[in-house]
């Protein structure tokens, strides 16, 4: 997958040239409309057919009806047992009458058994929507036509302007499972344009979606004409149609919170993703917040890249989607993260750990329940995929692997491979709303996910569903040409708690760490060397150019500029307290004595400004409550970060590995021959990219990164950072070094903390400032930070 | 804030099922009825319940599932026991001048009542029924009572506050719990324990010392084979910053686990998962096939019910080293562990409030709703089972004082339901150990202090830091809890604090100053206490520097406490360093900034400690 741009490349030329849109006819699916009953019956039983011949077999086959009966069976004895079950002894007896039926079915002829199999269907439908958990109310929901590649610029206004997919609108299903009359919201109010990403306010009179206008002809990234995502609000009966944001930044995903306000993610974060194709930009888009009218807006997430779909758990925290790809496969790691409405204490999850899964996305909570319902997704393709439930008291990681082990998961929709991880699905789901732990409105598409993984370039057709995990599928809406996403009952739902804010404000734009015992930790670190400070990096979002390795950092493919900002002492104990600058992405190492990293995240995460934040250890176990004992940390003021060598803010090879370099080793290795000679070249004229020395130091170096050189690929191993893996390191114990190199103290730290931060030569991406910095020139950290 | 006001609605709308009184008790004009204790008779057919605020015991009829009878007490019952016959009740009268109620259960009303000591709660028979020991709370004792001679014959000191005991099958030992830890809260361990006495010596012949931060025990019962006795209590997280509630970082919800004929803490467990707190665990009891071990959640409204067996299983797995969760793979990590449960406990929600008092019948388990006057019913054998509430009688409106104590003691307040109020204000009072709370920096803990009077008391907090008790309460809901609440719920809080009264000091002889206490009065003005804590309220409400600063607090002027109560909030100082009154005011006060008495005699202080403690 390193070769992504180009083939992107293909995929924008194609929907460039292609033109119109063009959806293939649903088989089965007849295109008359579905105002009345006969032509709802129809379509209903034309889907129950696509649903059997999904299931490889005919309606008419015996088997069809005998697994239609186990299912309303099942679905009976369920909704019998709600608590607020109406009277269901009259289907108990049709029921038994269909069970009967059945008993002669292998005596029967096709049509008789397609007429039986029908009747079992009917009874299944007509009780499915007497479920006291669906009510009566009707259903909101979105059609959309997608701009068909991966994931991340499904949400991007600028894409959206290839080709002609304009089309769709905000609706309401007037009675769902009896009527296929809808009711468009929108009417004609905004202009040509898309929709994305539906959501509903907690006492269901607000409707918030996210809509980008179309431009005439399409227009360059950087143009004034480029159109965005826009947050937008409708109350329920469709009155006051409102535009909540505007500018030049794409938002979407609003998700009402429960103090009254609005998350939703948003490019206003600043930054690029790393690995695109050269003229096609993806900014990052991360967690943001607003009020209720669009004002306040703040971004809460500083990670690097991107981020989707929030929505608020039952406990009242976000739940989200992280694409984290520090040091790391760009491809396979998109979990589920976790958050304070306020932005604080983001943590991953699930899924950081695992390429069994590709991407986890569109997480909700299920009432009544602990659980959470995931779609299982994939980084090259549009979203959706299979349907996942997640029990967070199960979250363990394997303690060899360090990888997350999937007790936690149950596979809802088995019959749907997991996208990307490794092969394709033939059919997929998307945007579940969970009723409960039984009982789902998803859309669904009998037609493969597209996307350019799948190699699937047109869009596929969702329609939404009433689906229940005993197998029943109620078609609830469909329509041929274009999908439709986001079923939400339009009714009001409990709300969950609010979290107070507790931000300290005289702490200014800096936040404080606390922890408790860096020695907790997942896979255990080598009790020989203690750990004696922290350093903290950070990571540096990517700012004008986007592609993958345009320009490079180092030699990790794909790699982030970072900085060094410092480090803090660790006590004896183990425990740290500290000061950090807030609003920052940023990483820590535990290091040893000597200087060398023992441990070192490859996920970053951020302070809020005046946040107090309390860490366990260095990622120890999930299920690990803090010790009950006294920090020694505790009993000083908090430290301040001790700034590392000059050539670490940002960082650069040649100011903070050069000179040392200089001073001890091109007397022998300027690249002659002879006695205390060598041809290894360590002198820092140009070359290249990079230096004469940086090259020659290539095959002494290791790092982490997404491909095959990395030290490991999902997880980070203690005693395996970069100091440590380096052979360089070796060499100034070895007999040819050992007697006559003596480096200071200060001057090895150097050559460890160049390993430990991925041996990069860079620390900014643009085309003047890399030019100053090799050429031994100091520059300052960027602006977009 | 809905599931609250909906609890108030239902319990004001609900008009069916009325309890039918029998005998004389009538509905109308009854408070709250409260219940707290169960006592369960031989062939389970029979609840009695004792129910605090309505000084009555009520006899459930459990097939019926109406109470068919209520037996009416002088004072607030504390606890009540059954003989082994089943033909007598105990129940204690929670006064400061305790007695035991023997109720004939056949004739139905009181035969005797037998004086011991200071708020008597958890009165257990021997297992040979002819001894009675009674937890006296405030005297920090058991009375052993004769139960042929109605008569007490012993008292037994223990740590401080018993509140619940067990005796071991072979009837040797009395286990029991202390509610709070003594000694200097500064130091690196600060725990309650469980005291082992023996019956026949009649002495303590073990203290069996808990987790560090174990406090507030609230029931304790012994195994059915008789090897273990298991505890209910907190574990606080005590010494750690309270930037957060995640994953237990302020206080957790433990059961310890003892071994009995060891007599040592065999280890404790979590009953919280990672991300959701079960807290202020109360009641305990095993089932009688020993399958299982209940536990009832006095602030998230739950049972806990514990396979027994797998319990120790994974326990012994754990003590050999091997690798039984992700984040335990010895015994020490056990206490520890977050998800140590997962796979061997159901956790069943209860549709009453405030479940307390714990016990099982079959595969029944009972427990005392206190805030809605319900008790809960679960059957554990059924395939999915369901909690449901049987009303004691008819279902009152919530007054604002009583909205007030159910929300302090109700943890759906706090994120993730970690803690309630009463987690470190058990009773509004205090849990005995240092919190570093935010309000001042990190690093610096603080002895928790008692929230009687502090409304009357301004600035609140040791520091004075918070101008008035109202704001404390907010500040809580805010800082500690990390809830954002309405208005009224506070607003209730505050009511509920105001409305408490003081419990009479346990020195006082009949309710008076003992003759120690008179002089130490003279001695109180004369040392120039009466300054800064004159009566009646025993605070200047000022701030004053008494040379008590260390460190980081040198010289800082802290907030003049109330002296009410005083003999219960042990230890004291800022810091908890002082174990004793005696030592807050000899030991610690050696320059004489806290009044005049390095000058004293031993007599004089003692005196004067005396005056002090009587408040």
């Amino acid at each position: 997958m390193k070769m992504i741009w180009s083939k992107s490349a293909w995929w924008y030329l194609a929907a460039y040239v292609a033109g119109g849109f063009m959806l293939p006819t649903l088989p089965g699916v007849s295109e008359a409309s579905a105002g009345d009953g006969e032509s709802l019956r129809a379509l209903v039983e034309a889907d129950w057919t696509s649903q059997e011949e999904r299931r490889g077999r005919s309606p008419a086959a015996p088997e069809a009806t005998r697994d239609a009966l186990e299912r309303a069976s099942q679905l009976l004895e369920d909704v019998r047992r709600m608590p607020d079950a109406p009277d269901l002894a009259a289907e108990a007896a049709s029921l038994e009458r269909l069970r009967r039926e059945s008993n002669g079915l292998d005596g029967l002829d096709e049509m008789a058994r397609l007429a039986l199999y029908r009747k079992v269907c009917s009874f299944t439908r007509g009780l499915a929507f007497k479920n006291p958990l669906l009510g009566s109310r009707p259903i909101v929901f979105l059609k959309r036509r997608r701009f068909i590649c991966q994931m991340l610029h499904e949400y991007l206004g600028y894409y959206y302007d290839y080709g002609d997919i304009a089309g769709g609108s905000v609706y309401i299903l007037e009675e769902p499972g009896k009527s296929f009359a809808t009711r468009d919201l929108i009417a004609g109010r905004l202009p040509r344009g898309n929709y994305t990403t539906l959501s509903l306010a907690y006492d269901a009179q607000t409707i918030y979606f996210a809509f980008a206008e179309r431009a005439a002809k399409k227009p360059d990234f950087y143009s004034s004409e480029r159109r965005c995502f826009h947050i937008f609000a409708v109350d329920a009966d469709g009155e006051n149609l409102r535009q909540l944001t505007n500018g030049p930044d794409d938002d979407f995903d609003p998700c009402p919170l429960p103090d009254g306000g609005i998350a939703f993610m948003s490019t206003r974060r600043g930054g690029f993703g790393r690995c695109n194709n050269p003229w096609e930009p993806l900014p990052a888009y991360t967690l943001h917040r607003m009020d209720a009218s669009g004002a306040g807006v703040r971004t809460l997430s500083f990670h690097e890249t991107n981020e989707w779909h929030p929505s608020v758990l039952l406990d009242g925290r976000i739940v989200y989607s992280r694409w984290d790809y520090v040091d790391r496969s760009a491809a396979n790691f998109h979990g589920l993260w976790v958050s304070n409405p306020d932005g604080t204490n983001p943590i991953a999850l699930f899924g950081n750990y695992t390429t069994r899964i590709n991407a986890c996305f569109q997480p909700r909570a299920i009432p009544a329940s602990n659980r959470i319902v995931f779609v299982a997704g994939a980084h090259h393709a549009d979203v959706g995929g299979s349907l996942v439930i997640l029990d967070p008291k199960r979250i363990s990681l394997d303690h060899k692997s360090g990888d997350n082990r999937f007790e936690a998961i149950e596979t809802l929709t088995p019959e749907v491979c997991f996208p990307e991880a490794p092969g394709w699905p033939k059919s997929y789901f998307h945007s579940p709303w969970p009723l409960s732990e039984n009982y789902f409105l998803v859309s669904f598409s009998f037609d493969p996910l597209p996307g350019m993984g799948p190699n699937v370039k047109r869009d596929t057709e969702t329609g939404v569903y009433l689906m229940d995990r005993f197998g029943n599928m109620e078609l609830l809406y469909r329509e041929p040409g274009i999908s439709c996403m986001y079923p939400i009952p339009l009714a009001p739902r409990p709300v969950p708690p609010a979290l107070s804010s507790a931000l300290n404000p005289g702490l200014g734009d800096e936040g404080e760490f606390v922890l408790t015992d860096v020695r907790q930790s997942h896979l255990p670190l080598p009790e020989s060397r203690p750990i004696r400070e922290l350093r903290i990096f950070q990571i540096l979002p990517k700012t004008s150019t986007h592609a993958a390795n345009q320009p490079r950092i180092g030699y990790a493919n794909a790699e982030s500029a970072r900085m060094l900002l410092g480090s803090v002492p660790v006590e004896e104990d183990g425990s740290a307290y500290f000061l950090a600058p807030a609003r920052k992405p940023v990483y820590f190492q535990a290091v040893d004595a000597r200087g060398h990293a023992v441990q070192s995240m490859r996920s970053v995460t951020y302070l809020q400004p005046g946040e107090r934040r309390g860490c366990v250890g260095c990622h120890e176990p999930r299920g690990v409550a803090p010790p009950d004992k006294r920090l020694v940390a505790l009993s000083r003021p908090p430290s301040r970060i001790r700034p590392g060598p000059d050539g670490t803010q940002p960082w650069s090879y040649p100011r903070l590995v050069q000179p040392v370099l200089d001073r001890h080793c091109v007397r022998c290795h300027n690249g002659t021959e002879g006695q205390g000679k060598s041809t290894i070249v360590l002198t820092g004229e140009e070359a290249g990219h990079f230096s004469r020395s940086y090259e020659s130091l290539k095959p002494y170096a290791r790092w982490y990164e997404w491909g095959g050189a990395s030290i490991s690929g999902t997880v980070t191993r203690p005693g395996h950072i970069g100091a440590d893996e380096s052979p360089l390191t070796k060499v100034f114990y070895d007999l040819a070094h050992a007697k006559e190199v003596n480096l200071a103290p200060e001057e090895r730290r150097r050559i460890y903390i160049w390993l430990d931060g991925n041996a990069a030569f860079y620390g900014t991406y643009g085309d003047e400032e890399q030019l100053a910095q090799k050429r031994g020139k100091a520059v300052p950290p960027p602006v977009i930070q | 804030m809905k599931r609250l006001v909906g609890d108030a609605m239902l319990l004001i709308g609900v008009a069916c099922v009325l309890a039918i009184l029998g005998g004389n008790a009538g509905a109308v004009g009854v408070d709250y009825l409260s219940p707290l204790a169960l006592a369960l008779d031989k062939d389970g057919k029979t609840l009695y319940v004792a129910e605090v605020t309505a000084k009555q015991v009520a006899v459930l009829d459990l097939s019926a599932g109406k109470v068919s009878k209520t037996i009416r007490l002088p004072d607030h019952p504390g606890g009540l026991a059954l003989s082994p016959d089943g033909a007598s009740l105990y129940v204690t009268g929670a006064s400061p001048r305790g007695r035991v109620h023997v109720i004939d259960l056949e004739e139905g009303r009181i035969t005797s009542h037998i004086p011991v000591g200071h708020t008597p709660v958890a009165p257990v028979v021997s297992r040979d029924g002819k001894t009675l020991y009674v937890c006296n709370r405030f005297n920090n004792n058991i009375s052993v009572i004769n139960l042929a001679s109605r008569k007490e014959v012993a008292r037994i000191a223990v740590m401080r506050e018993p509140v619940a005991a067990a005796v071991t099958l072979n009837g040797k030992y009395l286990f029991v719990a202390n509610h709070l830890p003594a000694g200097p809260a500064d130091g690196d361990y600060v725990a309650a324990a469980v005291s082992v006495i023996d019956t026949r010596a009649r002495e303590v012949v073990a203290t069996i010392r808990l987790h560090n931060g174990s406090i507030g025990l609230r029931d304790i019962c012994i195994s059915p084979d008789g090897q273990h006795a298991y505890v209910t209590h907190i574990l606080a997280r005590y010494p750690l910053p309270t930037t957060q509630l995640d994953r237990g970082w302020i206080n957790t919800n433990a059961l310890s686990i003892l071994d009995v004929a060891d007599q040592r803490l065999s280890n404790t467990v979590l009953l919280d998962d990672v991300d959701s707190g079960a807290a202020n665990p109360w009641g305990v009891a095993c089932t009688a096939d020993g399958k299982y071990i209940c536990v009832s959640h006095a602030g998230s409204h739950e049972v806990s019910v514990i396979d027994r067996a797998k319990l120790h299983q994974k326990l012994a797995r754990a003590a050999a080293g091997e690798r039984v969760s992700d984040a335990t793979s010895s015994a020490g990590d056990v206490p520890n562990d977050l998800s140590f449960l997962v796979g061997l406990r159901r956790r069943f929600k209860l549709e009453g409030n405030g479940p307390r008092g714990l016990t099982t019948a079959g595969t029944k388990v009972y427990t005392a709703e206190y805030f809605t006057d319900t008790i809960g019913v679960i059957d554990t054998d059924r395939p999915r089972p369901k909690a449901r509430s049987l009303p004691l009688a008819e279902q009152l409106p919530l007054t604002t004082v009583r909205k007030g104590e159910m929300f302090f003691h109700d943890a759906r307040l706090c994120f993730q339901k970690w803690q309630s109020c009463s987690s470190c204000h058990p009773g509004g009072r205090a849990d005995g150990l240092n919190w570093d709370l935010l309000n001042d920096g990190m690093g610096n803990p603080k002895n928790t202090k008692s929230m009687f009077l502090s409304h009357k008391t301004p600035p609140a907090m040791i520091t004075g830091v918070r101008e008035n008790a109202e704001s404390a309460v907010r500040a809580g809901i805010e800082h500690i809890q990390f809830a954002v609440r309405p208005e009224q719920d506070a607003v209730a809080i505050d009511k509920y604090l105001k409305s408490l009264r003081p419990v009479p000091s346990p020195h006082l002889l009949e309710g008076k100053l003992s003759s120690a206490a008179e002089r130490g009065g003279k001695i109180f003005r004369e040392a120039g206490c009466a300054k800064c804590h004159p009566s009646p309220l025993y605070t200047d409400m000022q701030r004053h520097n008494v040379g008590t600063g260390r460190d980081r607090e040198k010289d800082i002027e802290f907030d003049t406490p109330t002296l009410v109560e005083v003999w219960r909030t042990a230890p004291f100082l800022y810091d908890g360093r002082a174990a004793t009154m005696r030592e807050a005011l000899t030991r610690f006060n050696k320059n004489d900034k806290h009044g005049a008495t390095s000058q004293l005699s031993e007599r004089e202080i003692a005196d004067l400690v005396e005056f002090v403690l009587s408040q």
